[in-house]
């Protein structure tokens, strides 16, 4: 019987795939392009986000003027403003003090984002994920994983290494970035506009 | 935990990718190859081919973005496991949304149901499969349409092979009882 089954279930899954008819366009994916191909029911994100950079990098970059007394964090905020405004973001490599300084700690295992991250850059990135996947530090600001991923007991989900998953993370514009990882993790991180990270779990 | 950052070790740093970076032939040819089955899999596991669509060319985005760091050979792996995060990731997303926000967006309608054109043998498998939880649907979905074997299962889900194999026998037990039901009905 559970033979008959498993090949009940082979069948069954073959004539549902076999409804799925090859796709009429075969134009290749491209972040900027994506919304021009069918896909009626999802938000297209990516689309709106590069030509939305240089207005949300003026917001960010007000935000600070009036909130931060961190210099530090206002440089920083200006930073990635300026890589936004400058339209830099699809195709500007870092500049070599971004390189130098996105580098491993003195312990030689962690690796974070360089003080000032260019857009469309992706950054080598150790995630902390010993209690979930719930962010990064990107430039001296917060982006906060949306959403988190936070199994039962404060733990990543399956699949992800802890305490940190290697990955790399691309910053999109000011507020919003992508990690992503060799084993098809994608996580979208929004800025929180402030260098505020949650508490640890423990 | 990020640290504070020291100079010099830049060789431990990856090369930096454009985003809009050009497709290579290799990544054109796998694309165009693996299309096609990467949708199917994706409808199996969500039954919405217009979200498949949209998780499929995340994976292929993905790919692109991180093609300098992956082994051409490892690629079709590699997608498949995007591919089935992607849906994982989607369907928590919709769950936050809907607990945080009360309400139904665009993307929670689903596409016309392709099951209703399936045969009735067949539309009952499928409806029953549809009411396994996740992890059951998936490891079913990979063990008997994709053919991977437990190790291969267990890489795509970044689960155990116990894992696996359990979750295939709760999944075929729960198919069993569901089909020997209906059909006493």
């Amino acid at each position: 019987m559970p033979d008959e089954l498993e090949q009940r279930l082979r069948d069954s899954l073959r004539a549902y795939a076999d409804l799925v008819d090859a796709p009429q366009s075969d134009d290749l994916p491209t972040p900027s392009a994506a919304g021009t191909t069918p896909r009626p029911t999802v938000r297209r994100w990516r689309t709106a986000v590069l030509s939305a950079a240089a207005v949300a990098a003026v917001v960010s970059w007000s935000f600070w003027l009036v909130t931060s007394d961190d210099p530090g964090a206002e440089s920083t905020a200006s930073s990635a403003v300026g890589a936004a405004e400058s339209g830099t973001a699809l195709s500007e490599q870092p500049r070599e003090g971004d390189s130098a300084a996105a580098a491993q700690d003195a312990a030689g295992s962690v690796l974070s984002v360089p003080a000032s991250p260019s857009v469309g850059v992706a950054y080598a990135v150790d995630l902390h994920t010993h209690c979930g996947v719930l962010g990064l530090e990107i430039g001296g600001i917060w982006f906060a994983a949306d959403p988190p991923l936070v199994e039962e007991g404060a733990h990543p989900p399956p699949g992800w290494d802890e305490p940190d998953q290697h990955g790399t993370v691309t910053l999109m514009s000011a507020d919003e970035a992508v990690f992503t990882d060799d084993a098809g993790h994608e996580v979208r991180l929004r800025s929180t506009g402030e260098p505020v990270r949650p508490p640890f779990c423990e | 935990m990020l640290v504070a950052l020291s100079a010099g070790e830049v060789e431990a740093v990856d090369q930096p990718v454009a985003v809009g970076a050009e497709w290579d032939v290799a990544l054109i040819d796998l694309y165009r190859a693996q299309r096609l089955p990467l949708l199917r899999l994706a409808v199996l596991l969500t039954d919405d081919p217009a979200t498949a669509e949209d998780v499929v060319q995340d994976a292929f985005v993905a790919l692109q973005r991180r093609w300098h760091a992956v082994d051409p050979a490892a690629a079709a792996g590699y997608l498949r496991t995007s591919v089935v995060n992607g849906v994982r990731t989607l369907f928590r997303r919709r769950g936050v949304a809907r607990r945080h926000l009360h309400a139904v967006g665009p993307e929670d309608v689903p596409s016309a149901d392709l099951a209703v054109l399936l045969t009735e043998e067949h539309r009952e498998v499928v409806e029953a499969l549809r009411t396994l939880p996740r992890r059951q649907r998936e490891v079913l979905v990979l063990r008997y349409w994709s053919e991977l074997s437990e190790a291969e299962i267990a890489e795509a889900l970044g689960i155990a092979r116990g894992t696996v194999k359990s979750s295939a026998a709760r999944g075929l037990a729960s198919l069993q009882k569901q089909l020997g039901d209906r059909r006493a009905r």
